[in-house]
This record gives C-alpha cells, sequence and structure tokens, in this order.
C-alpha cells in the first residue's frame, strides 16, 4: 500500500472519535478514492459488529453459582463452629487436668463444712458463674453488631 | 467513570453479603453474569470449561469479597477475576491467549458461502464466524469494546494490560475483521 495513505489505526481513530479536528486527514479524504474506500469498511465493520448476537447461555450460572457459593458458606459456617467448640473443648481439658491437683483441697474445704453452708457456697458460685456468661455474651454481642453495622461500610 | 449510584449500590450489596446474608450475592451475580459470559465465553468452546470457570470465578469473587476496595466498579472488579482466571486456565492448557498467524489464515478461509440472502446478514455472519476465530484476547477485547461498549480504561482495569497495548490489539483484530468482510465483497 501507498505510504502517502492514511494508516489503518488513522482510520479507525476517525471513526472512534479519537482524532482532533485535523485538517490534513480531511483533506486526504476528500481526494484520495482508496482512503475513503477504506474507511467507509471501517463504517461498516463498526455498524456490524454490533449486530453479532451473544452467544446465548447454555445453563443458569446464577442456579449452579448459588448451589456452589451457599455450600462454600455452610461448609465455612461449620468449620467456624467446629473450631470454636473444638476450641472451647481444649480450654475445658487444660484447665480441668491443672485443677486436678487442687481438687482434694476444694473437696476438703466442703467436707469441714455443714451440708447447708456448702450448697450456699456451690449456690453462690453457680450465680457468679451465670451473671458472668450472661454479661460476657451481651458484650460480645453488642460488639458484634457495632462491628458489623458500622465498621464494616467501607470507605470511599 | 465510576459511577456514584452504582458504587453506592455496590456498597450496600457488599455490605449485606458481608452480614452473613449469602443469598444477596445472587443480586451480585445476575448483574454481572453477561459481562463474565462475554469473557468465559469468547476465550473457550467447551460448556463443561465454561461452567466450571463460571463458578471458579463466583467463589473467587465471594471469598475475596471482604478486600474489594471499592476502587472500580464491582462488575469491573469481578471482570478482572473472570479474564484472569479464563487466562491461568488456558495457560494451564497451553491454549495460546493472543497468537493472531494461525486466526489470520483460518479468517481468509471463511468466505465461501455466495448464496447468503442478503449482503448484511452474510456480513453479519462472516463477522460472527471472523471474531469465533480470532486469539482468545483478541475475541475478548472486541467484545468488551464493541458490545459491552466498555472504554479502554475500564478494559485496562479488567485485564491488567496497558492501555495502548489494548488500543493496539483492537487496531489489529479490527483490520482482520475487515480484511474478512471486504474478501467476501470481493469474491461477490
Amino acid at each position: 500500500m501507498n505510504s502517502n495513505h492514511l494508516s489503518d489505526e488513522l482510520l479507525q481513530a476517525c471513526l472512534l472519535n479519537e482524532l482532533q479536528q485535523d485538517d490534513m486527514v480531511d483533506t486526504h479524504l476528500r481526494f484520495c478514492p482508496d482512503c475513503r474506500k477504506r474507511l467507509e469498511e471501517y463504517r461498516l465493520l463498526f455498524t456490524h459488529i454490533k449486530e453479532v448476537e451473544t452467544e446465548p447461555y447454555a445453563f443458569d450460572s446464577t442456579a449452579l453459582v448459588m448451589e456452589a457459593v451457599v455450600h462454600y458458606a455452610q461448609k465455612k459456617q461449620k468449620r467456624k463452629a467446629l473450631f470454636y467448640w473444638g476450641g472451647l473443648l481444649f480450654l475445658v481439658v487444660i484447665i480441668g487436668s491443672f485443677s486436678i491437683p487442687f481438687i482434694p483441697a476444694v473437696l476438703a474445704v466442703f467436707r469441714s463444712q455443714s451440708l447447708i453452708t456448702s450448697l450456699l457456697f456451690t449456690g453462690t458460685a453457680v450465680a457468679v458463674f451465670l451473671f458472668l456468661w450472661t454479661d460476657l455474651k451481651r458484650q460480645y454481642k453488642s460488639k458484634e453488631e457495632q462491628l458489623f453495622k458500622n465498621n464494616l461500610q467501607p470507605k470511599l | 467513570m465510576q459511577n456514584e449510584s452504582g458504587h453506592l449500590t455496590d456498597k450496600a450489596v457488599v455490605t449485606d453479603i458481608l452480614n452473613g446474608n449469602v443469598q444477596a450475592f445472587a443480586v451480585v451475580v445476575k448483574s454481572t453474569e453477561k459481562l463474565v459470559m462475554q469473557i468465559v465465553n469468547k476465550m473457550t468452546s467447551n460448556v463443561d470449561d465454561r461452567k466450571d470457570l463460571v463458578q471458579e470465578i463466583y467463589l473467587k469473587a465471594y471469598r475475596n469479597l471482604a478486600s474489594f476496595q471499592f476502587k472500580s466498579k464491582l462488575s469491573t472488579w469481578i471482570a478482572n477475576i473472570a479474564y484472569n482466571t479464563t487466562v491461568n486456565f488456558l495457560q494451564k492448557k497451553k491454549i495460546p491467549v493472543t497468537g493472531i498467524e494461525g486466526a489470520i489464515e483460518e479468517i481468509s478461509h471463511l468466505n465461501e458461502h455466495p448464496e447468503q440472502e442478503t449482503i448484511k446478514a452474510e456480513a453479519v455472519e462472516i463477522l460472527h464466524e471472523a471474531i469465533g476465530k480470532l486469539p482468545p484476547l483478541y475475541k475478548t477485547l472486541i467484545t468488551l469494546y464493541h458490545l459491552e461498549e466498555l472504554s479502554n480504561q475500564e478494559i485496562a482495569v479488567i485485564t491488567e494490560l496497558p492501555e495502548g497495548t489494548i488500543k493496539s490489539y483492537l487496531y489489529r483484530a479490527r483490520k482482520i475483521l475487515k480484511d474478512s468482510i471486504e474478501q467476501q465483497y470481493k469474491n461477490q
């Protein structure tokens, strides 16, 4: 092709409005039937390309994906629960094994007291434990709410 | 480019999903499936591969949703995952992503249907076939630019290629397509 002709890049850029107003290009196109023809071919291409039909989907991608995502979320939830209860059990076992040497001493204290005093001790201990446990859960819940409802809002 | 209301919608949906509403992810899938399928369909032809890829792409998106920083549209971010996952898949299968030489050869043999009803219908059909014969990357770029009407900037985010490279690939792909239509008219 004659090197004086407009390049394909230039012709495409003309049609895509990527060029600033260029008198040289305009003049060349006015006097060069070859470049006008090529420009017209590109114009046709740009028109036809929009009419090329998109390939229809061969499957329901939403159903397919959601099945996998829900399965993954459930597995993750199970793993999280397993980790939580496993950790708790491990903690109980560790604390329990460290407590073994102190059990006879504690029992001796209870044996030396009357039944009513022992029950009073136990009842108070259970009440304190339940109070602390409930308070801990309440605090955890409020922190979780704070975390998800406020801090997780992504910043732009 | 970055639509403010689109960003707010993205933000609401992402927050909802991160708060534990898994079903809200269906909204993300519905709103991006066309774009994802355009990328996957243009780069692969086997239905089972496409199914696997679509699942893998969205699972990656779901797993990494917390790391999405709203620097681009959610659809662009997912399209980027789609593009990278599909390119990795092609590389594993040793399928060239950009090799153009074979494509030119194949496209030059497309114009063997002089009995088509109208020139225009034939041109569109020839074009459809010619796009199909382009290398995966060229096909994807043409689709994203001309059918999805994304800008070079958005395509650059999706493909992680410099804008100049994208422009150059698009020029080459259009020239091949133009030549294939021209050849068709010559033969009539």
